[in-house]
């Protein structure tokens, strides 16, 4: 019998983060190709480089062969690790798209988690995640999961283009597992909460985020409280911005998120109130999690104990991505979602978990 | 003799089918979903049955956190308090958007000017 493991390959840069944690997760070696192999750019980019890089430094023993035009990747993961870490984050993502996939590995490290992120903490560029979107957002999340005591915390903002900010990121929670979620009803929407921040620019800019926000839920009756967060000095950075992040706080400590951040020459208020038409969307249109929280709820359902979870979404919520993830999943770990109609409009996912066991625990 | 076809795509079987592009899979899905609706003959769905295979673009990011959304007349006009039933516009999704949001909410929506300061 081989001592090797066969390699699961993948193509293109879709999923990238996503298939790397899910091959550390899986302890299973991958080969990504054709990475933007037809753009007149080909290859990895600087953030994707700096995000493998911050997988090394989390692990122990992984292995990561590069080829010379950066088309192809082979990632062998090594044990997670975890640690105290610092981490630079170049190239034009933020400190979100780093962390981000930070979540997913955190609770199954061997040591306890704390990782100072330095770089930009919102961009209008992309579309990654803002530090408060992780925050409200993808944390509660966890926490349904069995996963307590991760917490985020803004240092210092930093704003496109020249960034300056630092988060720190600690999760003192180690799991074996993450536990078995039934979300089996959509639950009502409590109170909508939010913050506006802005960095070198006038403190007028956040109320006018939060003015025009508010317009747009005064028709809701729903109790609405945005906070002003203005920095100033060292710790606004070295750049002017300002965003908005909105949730919706439903029962149950479910939220959903919606966020933006001011682009140059745009208007506070434009951009409150179009975040705000947003969060109304993203929760006419969901169940129990929006969007962006949809990818961290499968993942963990799937390495979850070896029961099945049941997750109740929107029939909009299957689209593209959400199929994609399921490939993704079934690639790694070999576990099939079974999605059932229910209600009008919506839909139920159901995973039989693959009763992950936290390697690092294993040997410690 | 036109023959009324009724096809009926599972969506459990078509996500994991490699060969198809998930869009794809979307779009037979959602087909499926309006036949049984409104009970039509796809016989005209034949011609773009066998179009080309969409390919990804080289230079999109597809490693996003923050999902698409309408434009934001768009979303104005379906959370509009005052109606949602403008006659131009028979979008299912973007009918009563309001109707759909007050189902969701904890509290009565009161549609009021008065401001509660």
């Amino acid at each position: 019998m081989s001592s090797f493991k066969s390699i699961q390959t993948f193509e293109g840069h879709r999923n990238f983060r996503l298939r790397l944690v899910l091959a550390t997760l899986a302890g299973k070696p991958i080969k990504i190709s054709k990475i933007r192999s037809e753009a007149s750019n080909p290859g990895l980019t600087d953030s994707e480089v700096s995000f493998l890089r911050l997988l090394e430094a989390v692990t122990n023993g992984t292995h990561i062969e590069i080829s010379y035009t950066g088309t192809t990747v082979i990632y062998r993961p090594g044990l997670i690790i975890g640690g105290e870490l610092n981490h630079v984050c170049t190239g034009q993502k933020p400190v979100g798209y780093y962390i981000e996939p930070m979540l997913y590995l955190a609770p199954f490290l061997k040591k306890k988690f704390s990782i100072v992120f330095k770089g930009l903490t919102a961009s209008d560029k992309t579309l990654d995640a803002g530090v408060e979107s992780l925050k409200w957002g993808l944390i509660p999340v966890m926490e349904k999961f069995g996963v307590r005591e991760v917490n985020l915390h803004i240092l210092k903002r930093g704003s496109p283009p020249l960034g300056g900010g630092e988060v720190h990121l600690i999760c003192n929670s180690l799991i074996p597992q993450p536990l078995t979620i039934h979300a089996l009803e959509t639950p009502k929407i409590s109170a909508i909460r939010g913050v506006a921040y802005c960095t070198r620019v006038s403190p007028s800019f956040v109320n006018r985020m939060i003015d025009s926000a508010r317009q747009v839920f005064r028709p809701t009756g729903v109790d609405v409280n945005i906070t002003a967060d203005v920095w100033r000095g060292e710790n606004a950075g070295k750049s002017p911005g300002f965003g908005i992040t909105l949730v919706g706080e439903l029962k149950r400590g479910w939220r959903i998120v919606a966020e933006g951040v001011g682009s140059p020459g745009s208007i506070p208020e434009d951009l409150g109130e179009k975040i705000a038409y947003q969060l109304l969307q993203e929760i006419s249109q969901s169940s129990v999690v929006g969007r962006n929280q949809l990818q961290l709820c499968l993942v963990f359902m799937t390495i979850g104990k070896e029961d099945i979870g049941r997750l109740k979404v929107h029939k909009s919520q299957i689209d593209d991505n959400l199929i994609w993830c399921l490939r993704d999943l079934k690639s790694m770990f070999g576990i099939e979602a079974y999605l059932k109609e229910d209600e009008q409009d919506y839909m139920t996912i159901s995973i039989k978990g693959f009763g992950f066991t936290n390697s690092s625990k294993k040997i410690a | 003799l036109k023959i009324l076809v009724q096809r009926r795509w599972d969506i459990n079987k078509l996500i994991y089918l490699d060969n198809i592009e998930p869009s794809e899979v979307i779009r037979r899905w959602k087909q499926h979903e309006e036949e049984d609706e409104e009970e039509e003959d796809i016989e005209d769905d034949d011609d773009d049955f066998f179009k080309k295979k969409q390919t990804a673009s080289t230079t999109e990011d597809l490693d996003n956190f923050i999902p698409s959304f309408p434009p934001l007349e768009d979303l104005k006009r379906k959370f509009n308090p005052d109606g949602g039933d403008d006659d131009d516009n028979d979008d299912k999704e973007y009918e009563n958007g309001y109707q759909i949001l007050k189902t969701r909410l904890l509290v009565a929506p009161k549609v009021t000017d008065e401001s509660s300061e």
